[in-house]
Protein backbone atom coordinates (compact mmCIF):
# COMPACT_ATOMS: atom_id res chain seq x y z
CA UNK A 1 0.00 0.00 0.00
CA UNK A 2 1.27 3.71 -1.11
CA UNK A 3 0.81 6.44 1.25
CA UNK A 4 -2.01 8.35 -0.06
CA UNK A 5 -3.71 5.43 -1.97
CA UNK A 6 -7.75 5.52 -0.96
CA UNK A 7 -8.70 2.00 0.95
CA UNK A 8 -11.52 2.36 1.68
CA UNK A 9 -14.06 4.29 -0.50
CA UNK A 10 -17.70 5.03 0.27
CA UNK A 11 -19.77 6.84 -2.28
CA UNK A 12 -23.58 8.10 -1.57
CA UNK A 13 -24.07 5.08 0.79
CA UNK A 14 -26.96 5.01 2.68
CA UNK A 15 -27.87 1.72 5.50
CA UNK A 16 -30.89 0.82 7.37
CA UNK A 17 -30.23 -1.75 10.54
CA UNK A 18 -32.69 -4.71 9.78
CA UNK A 19 -36.11 -4.11 11.17
CA UNK A 20 -35.13 0.12 11.59
CA UNK A 21 -37.55 2.94 10.09
CA UNK A 22 -35.05 5.15 9.08
CA UNK A 23 -31.18 5.54 7.35
CA UNK A 24 -28.35 5.01 9.82
CA UNK A 25 -26.12 6.51 7.20
CA UNK A 26 -27.75 8.57 4.28
CA UNK A 27 -25.69 10.01 1.43
CA UNK A 28 -22.14 9.25 2.54
CA UNK A 29 -18.92 9.93 0.64
CA UNK A 30 -15.87 9.57 2.25
CA UNK A 31 -12.26 8.57 1.27
CA UNK A 32 -10.10 6.63 3.95
CA UNK A 33 -6.55 7.17 2.90
CA UNK A 34 -3.35 5.05 3.53
CA UNK A 35 -0.77 7.28 5.66
CA UNK A 36 -3.57 8.89 7.55
CA UNK A 37 -5.32 9.19 10.85
CA UNK A 38 -8.53 10.10 10.74
CA UNK A 39 -10.93 11.25 13.50
CA UNK A 40 -14.87 10.34 12.96
CA UNK A 41 -16.58 12.36 15.28
CA UNK A 42 -19.90 13.40 16.08
CA UNK A 43 -22.88 13.71 18.77
CA UNK A 44 -24.29 9.65 20.02
CA UNK A 45 -26.32 8.64 17.38
CA UNK A 46 -24.71 10.46 14.66
CA UNK A 47 -23.07 7.06 12.74
CA UNK A 48 -20.16 6.92 13.18
CA UNK A 49 -20.11 3.52 15.00
CA UNK A 50 -22.18 2.27 11.48
CA UNK A 51 -20.00 3.64 9.21
CA UNK A 52 -17.24 2.04 11.06
CA UNK A 53 -19.52 -1.11 10.17
CA UNK A 54 -19.38 -0.21 6.63
CA UNK A 55 -15.75 0.67 6.08
CA UNK A 56 -15.25 -2.93 7.55
CA UNK A 57 -16.97 -4.49 5.08
CA UNK A 58 -19.49 -5.99 7.36
CA UNK A 59 -22.70 -3.94 5.59
CA UNK A 60 -24.50 -5.86 4.85
CA UNK A 61 -22.75 -9.14 4.76
CA UNK A 62 -22.64 -10.34 7.92
CA UNK A 63 -25.51 -7.04 9.74
CA UNK A 64 -27.63 -7.76 7.50
CA UNK A 65 -30.17 -4.74 6.33
CA UNK A 66 -30.47 -2.76 3.11
CA UNK A 67 -26.88 -0.58 1.82
CA UNK A 68 -27.28 1.49 -1.27
CA UNK A 69 -24.94 3.69 -3.11
CA UNK A 70 -21.11 2.11 -3.58
CA UNK A 71 -18.70 0.88 -1.01
CA UNK A 72 -15.04 -0.46 -2.31
CA UNK A 73 -13.06 -1.75 0.58
CA UNK A 74 -9.34 -2.49 -0.48
CA UNK A 75 -10.67 -2.82 -4.00
CA UNK A 76 -13.62 -5.43 -3.37
CA UNK A 77 -17.37 -4.20 -3.68
CA UNK A 78 -19.17 -4.56 0.00
CA UNK A 79 -22.01 -6.61 -1.85
CA UNK A 80 -19.53 -8.99 -2.87
CA UNK A 81 -20.13 -12.68 -1.18
CA UNK A 82 -16.76 -13.70 -1.14
CA UNK A 83 -15.43 -10.20 0.71
CA UNK A 84 -15.18 -11.99 3.87
CA UNK A 85 -12.37 -13.74 2.93
CA UNK A 86 -10.54 -11.43 0.96
CA UNK A 87 -10.49 -8.86 3.98
CA UNK A 88 -9.61 -11.46 6.70
CA UNK A 89 -6.88 -9.92 8.37
CA UNK A 90 -6.78 -7.05 6.70
CA UNK A 91 -9.28 -5.27 8.38
CA UNK A 92 -9.22 -4.99 11.52
CA UNK A 93 -12.41 -3.45 14.10
CA UNK A 94 -11.92 -2.52 17.53
CA UNK A 95 -15.48 -2.32 19.15
CA UNK A 96 -15.92 -0.02 22.62
CA UNK A 97 -16.71 -3.42 24.20
CA UNK A 98 -14.06 -5.47 24.79
CA UNK A 99 -15.66 -8.22 26.84
CA UNK A 100 -17.88 -8.79 23.59
CA UNK A 101 -15.09 -9.16 21.46
CA UNK A 102 -13.11 -12.44 23.14
CA UNK A 103 -13.08 -14.96 21.17
CA UNK A 104 -14.34 -17.57 23.60
CA UNK A 105 -11.38 -20.22 22.19
CA UNK A 106 -8.66 -18.78 24.10
CA UNK A 107 -8.13 -19.35 27.68
CA UNK A 108 -5.16 -17.00 28.28
CA UNK A 109 -4.33 -13.65 27.22
CA UNK A 110 -1.55 -15.02 24.50
CA UNK A 111 -3.33 -17.52 22.90
CA UNK A 112 -6.16 -14.49 22.75
CA UNK A 113 -3.89 -12.44 20.67
CA UNK A 114 -3.05 -15.55 18.95
CA UNK A 115 -6.31 -16.18 17.63
CA UNK A 116 -6.40 -14.05 14.51
CA UNK A 117 -3.05 -14.98 13.19
CA UNK A 118 -3.74 -18.34 14.03
CA UNK A 119 -7.09 -18.02 12.08
CA UNK A 120 -5.20 -16.53 9.21
CA UNK A 121 -3.13 -20.21 9.10
CA UNK A 122 -0.06 -18.01 9.64
CA UNK A 123 3.11 -20.58 10.75
CA UNK A 124 4.35 -20.89 14.35
CA UNK A 125 6.94 -18.83 14.72
CA UNK A 126 5.31 -16.14 12.52
CA UNK A 127 2.10 -16.31 15.44
CA UNK A 128 5.08 -15.93 18.19
CA UNK A 129 6.58 -13.34 16.77
CA UNK A 130 3.90 -10.99 15.96
CA UNK A 131 2.44 -11.75 19.52
CA UNK A 132 5.24 -10.92 21.06
CA UNK A 133 5.45 -7.50 19.25
CA UNK A 134 1.83 -6.46 19.43
CA UNK A 135 2.00 -7.46 23.15
CA UNK A 136 5.16 -5.58 23.88
CA UNK A 137 3.62 -2.52 21.60
CA UNK A 138 0.58 -2.25 24.04
CA UNK A 139 2.37 -2.79 26.79
CA UNK A 140 0.34 -6.13 28.20
CA UNK A 141 3.43 -8.94 28.44
CA UNK A 142 2.94 -9.14 32.22
CA UNK A 143 -0.80 -10.16 31.04
CA UNK A 144 0.24 -13.23 28.93
CA UNK A 145 -0.30 -15.79 30.79
CA UNK A 146 -4.07 -14.84 32.34
CA UNK A 147 -7.41 -15.79 31.57
CA UNK A 148 -9.15 -13.21 29.17
CA UNK A 149 -11.93 -13.29 30.79
CA UNK A 150 -10.55 -12.10 34.43
CA UNK A 151 -8.92 -9.25 33.35
CA UNK A 152 -10.36 -5.61 34.13
CA UNK A 153 -11.44 -3.81 31.31
CA UNK A 154 -8.93 -1.57 30.91
CA UNK A 155 -6.12 -4.26 30.28
CA UNK A 156 -8.69 -6.30 28.26
CA UNK A 157 -9.22 -3.47 25.83
CA UNK A 158 -5.31 -3.22 25.65
CA UNK A 159 -5.47 -6.96 24.76
CA UNK A 160 -8.31 -6.39 22.31
CA UNK A 161 -6.24 -3.73 20.61
CA UNK A 162 -2.96 -6.07 20.63
CA UNK A 163 -5.70 -8.96 18.82
CA UNK A 164 -6.30 -6.73 16.25
CA UNK A 165 -2.87 -4.68 15.49
CA UNK A 166 -1.35 -8.04 15.81
CA UNK A 167 -2.60 -9.05 12.16
CA UNK A 168 -1.44 -5.67 11.14
CA UNK A 169 -4.11 -4.81 9.32
CA UNK A 170 -4.66 -2.80 6.28
CA UNK A 171 -7.65 -0.84 7.54
CA UNK A 172 -7.44 -0.36 11.55
CA UNK A 173 -10.66 0.89 12.49
CA UNK A 174 -11.43 1.95 16.24
CA UNK A 175 -14.76 2.81 17.89
CA UNK A 176 -14.06 4.42 20.89
CA UNK A 177 -10.91 2.46 21.70
CA UNK A 178 -10.00 4.32 25.17
CA UNK A 179 -13.51 4.52 27.07
CA UNK A 180 -12.14 1.39 29.36
CA UNK A 181 -8.65 3.09 29.92
CA UNK A 182 -7.15 5.66 32.41
CA UNK A 183 -6.31 8.67 30.72
CA UNK A 184 -2.36 8.23 30.34
CA UNK A 185 -2.81 4.66 29.06
CA UNK A 186 -5.31 6.35 26.47
CA UNK A 187 -2.82 8.79 25.62
CA UNK A 188 -0.01 6.10 25.07
CA UNK A 189 -2.75 4.42 22.49
CA UNK A 190 -3.51 7.35 20.94
CA UNK A 191 0.52 8.47 20.23
CA UNK A 192 0.55 4.45 18.84
CA UNK A 193 -1.65 5.39 15.56
CA UNK A 194 0.34 7.91 13.55
CA UNK A 195 2.60 4.79 13.32
CA UNK A 196 -0.02 2.48 13.02
CA UNK A 197 -1.19 4.56 10.02
CA UNK A 198 1.95 4.70 8.45
CA UNK A 199 1.39 2.45 5.59
CA UNK A 200 -1.93 1.97 6.28
CA UNK A 201 -5.78 3.85 7.04
CA UNK A 202 -6.72 4.77 10.83
CA UNK A 203 -10.29 5.25 11.25
CA UNK A 204 -10.86 6.53 14.64
CA UNK A 205 -14.36 7.51 16.21
CA UNK A 206 -14.57 8.87 19.40
CA UNK A 207 -16.30 12.02 21.18
CA UNK A 208 -12.68 12.53 22.84
CA UNK A 209 -11.53 15.17 20.71
CA UNK A 210 -9.42 16.71 23.08
CA UNK A 211 -7.02 13.62 23.36
CA UNK A 212 -7.68 12.78 19.22
CA UNK A 213 -6.92 15.73 17.51
CA UNK A 214 -3.01 15.53 18.29
CA UNK A 215 -2.44 12.22 16.25
CA UNK A 216 -5.43 13.06 13.60
CA UNK A 217 -4.45 14.41 10.01
CA UNK A 218 -8.07 14.53 9.34
CA UNK A 219 -11.68 14.90 11.37
CA UNK A 220 -14.60 14.36 9.66
CA UNK A 221 -18.24 15.37 11.80
CA UNK A 222 -21.02 13.46 11.65
CA UNK A 223 -24.56 14.44 12.77
CA UNK A 224 -27.62 12.38 12.50
CA UNK A 225 -25.98 9.65 9.54
CA UNK A 226 -25.15 12.62 7.41
CA UNK A 227 -21.13 13.75 7.00
CA UNK A 228 -21.65 17.67 8.03
CA UNK A 229 -17.52 17.92 7.82
CA UNK A 230 -14.67 16.65 6.24
CA UNK A 231 -11.41 18.32 6.19
CA UNK A 232 -7.70 18.79 7.57
CA UNK A 233 -7.82 18.62 11.36
CA UNK A 234 -7.16 22.25 11.86
CA UNK A 235 -9.56 23.67 9.16
CA UNK A 236 -12.24 21.23 11.08
CA UNK A 237 -11.23 22.22 14.97
CA UNK A 238 -11.50 25.98 13.90
CA UNK A 239 -14.66 26.53 12.61
CA UNK A 240 -17.10 28.98 14.77
CA UNK A 241 -20.20 26.55 12.76
CA UNK A 242 -18.65 23.27 14.17
CA UNK A 243 -17.90 24.26 17.71
CA UNK A 244 -19.78 22.17 19.14
CA UNK A 245 -17.03 19.66 18.34
CA UNK A 246 -13.70 21.37 18.54
CA UNK A 247 -12.05 20.83 21.78
CA UNK A 248 -13.26 21.65 25.25
CA UNK A 249 -10.33 24.89 25.57
CA UNK A 250 -11.86 25.91 21.65
CA UNK A 251 -15.53 25.41 22.94
CA UNK A 252 -14.65 27.69 26.26
CA UNK A 253 -12.96 30.23 24.21
CA UNK A 254 -16.07 30.03 21.70
CA UNK A 255 -18.26 30.86 23.91
CA UNK A 256 -16.48 33.48 25.73
CA UNK A 257 -16.48 35.31 22.32
CA UNK A 258 -12.95 34.48 21.11
CA UNK A 259 -12.36 34.92 17.02
CA UNK A 260 -10.26 32.84 16.27
CA UNK A 261 -10.56 30.85 19.05
CA UNK A 262 -7.25 28.68 20.01
CA UNK A 263 -7.52 24.94 20.36
CA UNK A 264 -5.30 23.82 22.78
CA UNK A 265 -4.46 25.24 26.41
CA UNK A 266 -0.81 25.78 24.89
CA UNK A 267 -2.21 27.99 22.32
CA UNK A 268 -3.96 30.09 24.57
CA UNK A 269 -1.19 30.81 26.96
CA UNK A 270 0.75 32.01 23.82
CA UNK A 271 -1.46 33.86 22.68
CA UNK A 272 -3.23 35.10 25.97
CA UNK A 273 -0.53 34.24 28.73
CA UNK A 274 1.21 37.18 30.06
CA UNK B 1 -21.08 -25.02 38.76
CA UNK B 2 -18.34 -27.67 37.43
CA UNK B 3 -15.71 -26.52 34.89
CA UNK B 4 -12.19 -27.85 34.34
CA UNK B 5 -10.18 -28.61 37.68
CA UNK B 6 -6.41 -29.24 37.47
CA UNK B 7 -5.39 -32.76 37.89
CA UNK B 8 -3.33 -35.64 36.59
CA UNK B 9 -5.76 -38.47 36.52
CA UNK B 10 -5.78 -40.76 33.25
CA UNK B 11 -8.50 -38.40 31.92
CA UNK B 12 -6.51 -34.84 32.42
CA UNK B 13 -3.25 -36.51 30.85
CA UNK B 14 -5.08 -38.38 27.90
CA UNK B 15 -5.75 -36.53 24.45
CA UNK B 16 -8.97 -34.82 24.76
CA UNK B 17 -10.56 -36.80 21.77
CA UNK B 18 -9.40 -40.16 23.95
CA UNK B 19 -10.77 -38.97 26.70
CA UNK B 20 -13.79 -38.08 24.77
CA UNK B 21 -14.59 -41.35 23.40
CA UNK B 22 -13.64 -43.20 26.59
CA UNK B 23 -16.57 -41.15 27.70
CA UNK B 24 -18.79 -41.30 25.40
CA UNK B 25 -17.99 -45.27 25.28
CA UNK B 26 -19.07 -45.45 28.97
CA UNK B 27 -22.68 -43.28 28.11
CA UNK B 28 -23.27 -45.51 25.54
CA UNK B 29 -22.95 -48.49 27.22
CA UNK B 30 -25.34 -47.46 29.72
CA UNK B 31 -28.18 -46.77 27.15
CA UNK B 32 -27.48 -50.39 25.16
CA UNK B 33 -26.19 -52.80 27.69
CA UNK B 34 -29.15 -54.31 29.17
CA UNK B 35 -30.81 -55.36 32.23
CA UNK B 36 -29.09 -54.53 35.11
CA UNK B 37 -25.61 -54.47 33.85
CA UNK B 38 -26.17 -50.71 32.67
CA UNK B 39 -26.72 -49.98 36.23
CA UNK B 40 -23.09 -51.12 37.43
CA UNK B 41 -21.91 -48.18 35.02
CA UNK B 42 -22.55 -45.76 37.53
CA UNK B 43 -20.23 -47.59 39.40
CA UNK B 44 -17.75 -46.65 36.46
CA UNK B 45 -18.76 -43.24 36.53
CA UNK B 46 -18.11 -42.61 40.50
CA UNK B 47 -14.78 -44.41 39.65
CA UNK B 48 -13.74 -42.29 37.44
CA UNK B 49 -14.73 -39.01 39.59
CA UNK B 50 -12.42 -40.20 42.23
CA UNK B 51 -9.23 -41.72 39.52
CA UNK B 52 -9.65 -38.12 38.58
CA UNK B 53 -9.97 -36.51 42.15
CA UNK B 54 -12.64 -34.09 41.39
CA UNK B 55 -15.50 -34.49 44.29
CA UNK B 56 -16.94 -31.18 42.96
CA UNK B 57 -18.46 -33.35 40.00
CA UNK B 58 -20.71 -34.80 43.07
CA UNK B 59 -21.85 -31.93 43.93
CA UNK B 60 -23.85 -31.03 40.77
CA UNK B 61 -24.39 -34.57 39.69
CA UNK B 62 -26.56 -35.71 42.64
CA UNK B 63 -29.05 -32.93 42.27
CA UNK B 64 -29.13 -33.27 38.62
CA UNK B 65 -30.04 -37.08 38.93
CA UNK B 66 -32.20 -36.79 41.72
CA UNK B 67 -35.01 -35.85 40.19
CA UNK B 68 -34.70 -38.32 37.46
CA UNK B 69 -34.34 -41.13 40.28
CA UNK B 70 -37.57 -40.10 41.87
CA UNK B 71 -39.96 -39.31 38.76
CA UNK B 72 -38.64 -42.68 36.94
CA UNK B 73 -39.26 -44.61 40.67
CA UNK B 74 -42.78 -43.20 41.08
CA UNK B 75 -44.05 -43.67 37.60
CA UNK B 76 -42.40 -47.22 36.70
CA UNK B 77 -42.30 -49.01 40.49
CA UNK B 78 -44.95 -47.24 42.93
CA UNK B 79 -47.50 -46.75 40.08
CA UNK B 80 -46.79 -49.64 37.68
CA UNK B 81 -45.03 -51.89 39.37
CA UNK B 82 -41.71 -52.32 37.74
CA UNK B 83 -39.48 -50.79 40.28
CA UNK B 84 -36.56 -52.81 38.29
CA UNK B 85 -37.19 -50.76 35.63
CA UNK B 86 -37.09 -46.97 37.31
CA UNK B 87 -33.68 -48.38 38.28
CA UNK B 88 -32.15 -49.01 35.20
CA UNK B 89 -33.75 -45.95 33.41
CA UNK B 90 -32.33 -43.42 36.50
CA UNK B 91 -29.19 -44.87 36.70
CA UNK B 92 -28.53 -45.06 32.72
CA UNK B 93 -29.24 -41.42 33.18
CA UNK B 94 -27.13 -41.28 36.53
CA UNK B 95 -24.32 -42.52 34.38
CA UNK B 96 -24.42 -39.92 31.79
CA UNK B 97 -24.53 -36.99 33.94
CA UNK B 98 -21.65 -38.86 35.89
CA UNK B 99 -18.93 -39.36 32.96
CA UNK B 100 -19.99 -35.77 30.99
CA UNK B 101 -19.59 -34.21 34.06
CA UNK B 102 -15.91 -35.80 35.08
CA UNK B 103 -14.83 -35.23 31.35
CA UNK B 104 -15.86 -31.49 31.69
CA UNK B 105 -13.79 -31.51 35.07
CA UNK B 106 -11.34 -33.43 33.80
CA UNK B 107 -10.29 -31.70 30.20
CA UNK B 108 -9.46 -28.09 29.50
CA UNK B 109 -11.53 -26.48 26.96
CA UNK B 110 -8.55 -25.50 25.42
CA UNK B 111 -7.12 -29.10 25.17
CA UNK B 112 -10.59 -30.15 23.39
CA UNK B 113 -10.20 -26.57 20.90
CA UNK B 114 -6.58 -27.60 19.93
CA UNK B 115 -7.48 -31.04 19.56
CA UNK B 116 -10.02 -30.57 17.26
CA UNK B 117 -7.75 -27.77 15.53
CA UNK B 118 -4.96 -29.98 15.12
CA UNK B 119 -7.25 -32.55 13.67
CA UNK B 120 -7.82 -30.08 10.83
CA UNK B 121 -11.40 -29.66 12.37
CA UNK B 122 -13.23 -26.72 10.62
CA UNK B 123 -13.31 -23.59 12.83
CA UNK B 124 -17.79 -24.00 13.45
CA UNK B 125 -17.20 -26.98 14.87
CA UNK B 126 -14.23 -26.14 17.06
CA UNK B 127 -16.40 -22.55 17.97
CA UNK B 128 -19.16 -24.81 18.71
CA UNK B 129 -17.41 -27.14 21.28
CA UNK B 130 -16.10 -23.77 22.58
CA UNK B 131 -18.74 -21.68 22.84
CA UNK B 132 -20.95 -24.69 24.48
CA UNK B 133 -18.71 -25.46 27.11
CA UNK B 134 -18.31 -21.86 27.93
CA UNK B 135 -21.87 -20.74 27.45
CA UNK B 136 -23.42 -21.97 30.81
CA UNK B 137 -20.53 -19.50 32.55
CA UNK B 138 -21.32 -16.98 30.26
CA UNK B 139 -24.82 -17.04 31.15
CA UNK B 140 -24.75 -17.35 34.61
CA UNK B 141 -22.68 -14.16 34.85
CA UNK B 142 -24.87 -11.85 32.62
CA UNK B 143 -27.49 -12.96 34.77
CA UNK B 144 -25.76 -12.22 37.93
CA UNK B 145 -25.14 -9.10 36.26
CA UNK B 146 -28.75 -8.38 35.39
CA UNK B 147 -29.73 -9.32 39.02
CA UNK B 148 -27.43 -6.64 40.23
CA UNK B 149 -28.58 -4.38 38.16
CA UNK B 150 -32.79 -4.67 38.53
CA UNK B 151 -32.21 -4.75 42.34
CA UNK B 152 -30.82 -1.89 42.39
CA UNK B 153 -33.82 -0.41 40.50
CA UNK B 154 -35.30 -1.51 43.34
CA UNK B 155 -36.66 -4.85 42.15
CA UNK B 156 -37.32 -7.56 44.80
CA UNK B 157 -36.71 -10.62 43.56
CA UNK B 158 -37.62 -12.57 47.09
CA UNK B 159 -41.01 -13.24 48.52
CA UNK B 160 -43.44 -15.62 47.97
CA UNK B 161 -44.06 -17.37 45.28
CA UNK B 162 -45.86 -15.06 43.31
CA UNK B 163 -43.36 -12.21 43.78
CA UNK B 164 -41.04 -14.32 42.65
CA UNK B 165 -42.27 -15.44 39.19
CA UNK B 166 -43.02 -11.94 38.82
CA UNK B 167 -39.70 -10.97 38.99
CA UNK B 168 -38.71 -13.57 36.27
CA UNK B 169 -40.06 -10.78 33.32
CA UNK B 170 -37.61 -8.01 34.38
CA UNK B 171 -34.74 -10.73 34.62
CA UNK B 172 -35.43 -12.95 31.73
CA UNK B 173 -35.78 -10.01 28.92
CA UNK B 174 -32.51 -8.11 29.52
CA UNK B 175 -30.22 -11.38 30.04
CA UNK B 176 -31.98 -12.90 26.64
CA UNK B 177 -31.76 -9.16 24.91
CA UNK B 178 -27.69 -9.02 26.31
CA UNK B 179 -26.89 -12.41 24.94
CA UNK B 180 -28.31 -11.74 21.69
CA UNK B 181 -26.25 -8.45 21.55
CA UNK B 182 -23.81 -9.85 22.48
CA UNK B 183 -23.71 -12.75 19.94
CA UNK B 184 -24.30 -9.78 17.42
CA UNK B 185 -20.81 -8.15 18.26
CA UNK B 186 -19.35 -11.00 18.97
CA UNK B 187 -19.70 -12.23 15.43
CA UNK B 188 -18.69 -9.17 14.49
CA UNK B 189 -15.47 -9.51 16.42
CA UNK B 190 -14.64 -13.15 14.89
CA UNK B 191 -15.61 -11.87 11.29
CA UNK B 192 -12.83 -9.57 11.74
CA UNK B 193 -10.43 -11.56 13.25
CA UNK B 194 -10.24 -13.97 10.26
CA UNK B 195 -12.51 -16.64 11.71
CA UNK B 196 -14.20 -16.27 8.21
CA UNK B 197 -10.69 -16.81 5.98
CA UNK B 198 -11.18 -19.85 4.70
CA UNK B 199 -8.20 -21.42 5.44
CA UNK B 200 -6.84 -24.05 8.10
CA UNK B 201 -6.47 -22.45 11.24
CA UNK B 202 -3.17 -23.12 12.89
CA UNK B 203 -3.36 -25.14 16.20
CA UNK B 204 -1.53 -23.43 18.96
CA UNK B 205 -0.42 -25.78 21.27
CA UNK B 206 -1.65 -28.85 19.67
CA UNK B 207 -1.90 -31.66 22.31
CA UNK B 208 0.36 -34.74 22.17
CA UNK B 209 -1.35 -37.76 20.90
CA UNK B 210 0.88 -41.09 21.88
CA UNK B 211 -0.20 -44.44 19.99
CA UNK B 212 -1.57 -45.80 22.95
CA UNK B 213 -4.26 -43.64 23.08
CA UNK B 214 -5.24 -43.37 19.43
CA UNK B 215 -5.34 -47.34 19.83
CA UNK B 216 -7.56 -46.73 22.73
CA UNK B 217 -9.42 -44.22 20.49
CA UNK B 218 -10.07 -46.84 17.79
CA UNK B 219 -11.35 -49.62 20.47
CA UNK B 220 -13.23 -46.95 21.92
CA UNK B 221 -15.16 -46.20 18.66
CA UNK B 222 -15.05 -50.06 17.58
CA UNK B 223 -16.89 -51.04 20.80
CA UNK B 224 -19.34 -47.76 20.79
CA UNK B 225 -20.18 -49.50 16.74
CA UNK B 226 -20.43 -52.74 18.08
CA UNK B 227 -22.92 -51.96 21.40
CA UNK B 228 -25.12 -49.79 19.27
CA UNK B 229 -25.33 -53.00 16.15
CA UNK B 230 -26.09 -55.22 18.96
CA UNK B 231 -28.84 -53.15 20.13
CA UNK B 232 -30.21 -52.42 17.15
CA UNK B 233 -30.32 -56.39 16.37
CA UNK B 234 -31.49 -57.33 19.86
CA UNK B 235 -34.50 -55.31 19.32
Amino acid sequence: MAKGDALVTLSQVSYRYPGADEDALESIDVEFRAGEVTLLTGALDAGCSTLLLVAAGLVPRVMGGRLTGSATILGGDVKEEKLGARLAGRVGLLLPTPWTQLSGMAFNVRDEIAFGPSNLGWNKSDIDDGVNRAMEKLGVEHLADRDPTQLSGGELQKVMMASIVVMEPDVLLLDEPAVELDPPSAQTLYDMLPDLARDAVVVVASTDVDRVYRVADRIVVMDSGKIVANGPREEILRKPELASNTTTVGMAFYRAGVEPFPISVEEAVERFGS
Amino acid sequence: MVGYVPGNGPLHRAHPLTAFSLVALIATGAFTLPGMWNSSLVAVGLLLVFIEKVPGVLKMAIPLSLPFWFFLLLIHGAMGGDWERGVILAARITTMVLVFLVFLASVHPARLVEALVARRAPFSVAFLFSATLQAVPDLRGRAVAVLEAQRCRGLRVGGGVVNRVRSLVPLTIPLVMSALAGLDERTVALETRGAGAGVAKTPLNPPSDPLTGRVVRWLSLTMIVVLIWLRATRS
